[in-house]
């Protein structure tokens, strides 16, 4: 894969740190909201750090540059579960949205199941769900913010 | 350029799973599946906005993200269909891969402009989009490509 080096780890933990601290603190959090925005900007340092640490390299190393994304994405996502942990329990940041879904239903004519389900997403188990459905798509966004990065980051030889 | 013909046949599902998604919310909540409706959209809340008047409506229901967003999904699923049959694109987009920003520079103007509408947010999201798909694909040969080429070496390592 290009002859590229493969440490990805460290430029991934920075990058996947940095934006997951972001993401978990409310309000600087809602940059999320402008398409993923923080993940996209995550993915894109991630990517910056290693290509400075690769120098000038052809063509651009867009397998290593996806990796790179995808760790900074799942790094991302459990840094912001933790960083928002003291937040939620204060009532204001991740897994917000599925107290959201409990009050949206609350005049619905729910089955008992969907019912228990709706309780359990907006107490703990929200948070759960919360931390796997931000591992998927921060790490979606987070690999497009990465390739995005090496493409125009990328020096040529 | 692109190291096969066509992307893996995952790639274009995956980005157009991505894309239906947020459009199943209304249906599901239209079909009675309230509950499902409403999981899908808490599941984009962290990811966007979902202002209804910024939102399509299907059956009398916002999709579960902005005009914006789904246009930037669907963007990445057209240039997965779109870019086989337009190789002479592909390698206008490699030979200098910072072009792709030029395909941004639209919804740059759209953001900062205050006279945007449902279908510059859209069209310009599905054109910031589209190049990005080449670079995806071209990640996806790279990272299989190189474990296709371990796993014979490995195989064929003594003891």
């Amino acid at each position: 894969m290009n002859g590229a080096s493969t440490n990805y780890f460290k430029p991934s933990l920075i990058a996947g740190a940095a934006f997951g601290a972001a993401s978990g603190i409310p309000l600087l959090n809602c940059a999320n909201l402008a398409c993923c925005a923080l993940a996209i900007g995550g993915g894109f340092l991630g990517s910056y750090l290693y290509l400075k640490e690769l120098g000038p390299v052809a063509p651009p190393p867009y397998g290593p540059a996806a990796i790179i994304g995808l760790l900074t994405g799942a790094i991302g996502a459990v840094v912001a579960a933790i960083v928002a942990l003291p937040f939620q329990m204060m009532g204001m940041a991740m897994g917000g949205g599925f107290s959201q879904i409990q009050e949206a239903l609350a005049d619905q004519d729910l089955p008992a199941g969907a019912e228990r389900l709706i309780t359990t997403l907006a107490t703990g188990g929200g948070f759960v769900l919360a931390l796997l459905v931000n591992l998927v798509l921060f790490s979606i966004f987070a690999v497009i913010g990465a390739l995005i990065g090496v493409a125009v980051l990328a020096r040529q030889r | 350029m692109s190291a096969s013909r066509f992307p893996h046949p995952l790639l274009p599902m995956l980005a157009g799973g991505l894309a239906a998604l947020p459009l199943l919310a209304p249906v599901a909540t239209a079909q009675g599946a309230v509950a499902a409706g409403a999981l899908i959209h808490a599941a984009f809340s962290a990811v966007c906005h979902q202002l209804a008047e910024r939102s399509f409506v299907l059956w009398g229901q916002p999709v579960a993200v902005c005009h914006r967003c789904l246009g930037l999904y669907a963007g990445g699923f057209v240039g997965l269909m779109l870019l086989p049959w337009l190789p002479r694109l592909r390698g206008w987009l490699f030979e200098r891969p910072r072009r792709l920003v030029w395909f941004s520079i639209p919804l740059l103007l759209d953001v900062a402009l205050p006279f945007d509408t449902w279908w510059s947010r859209f069209g310009s999201g599905l054109l910031a989009a589209f190049p990005v798909a080449a670079i995806l694909w071209m990640a996806w040969d790279e990272i299989f490509a190189r474990q296709a080429s371990r796993t014979p070496a490995r195989e064929a390592a003594p003891g």
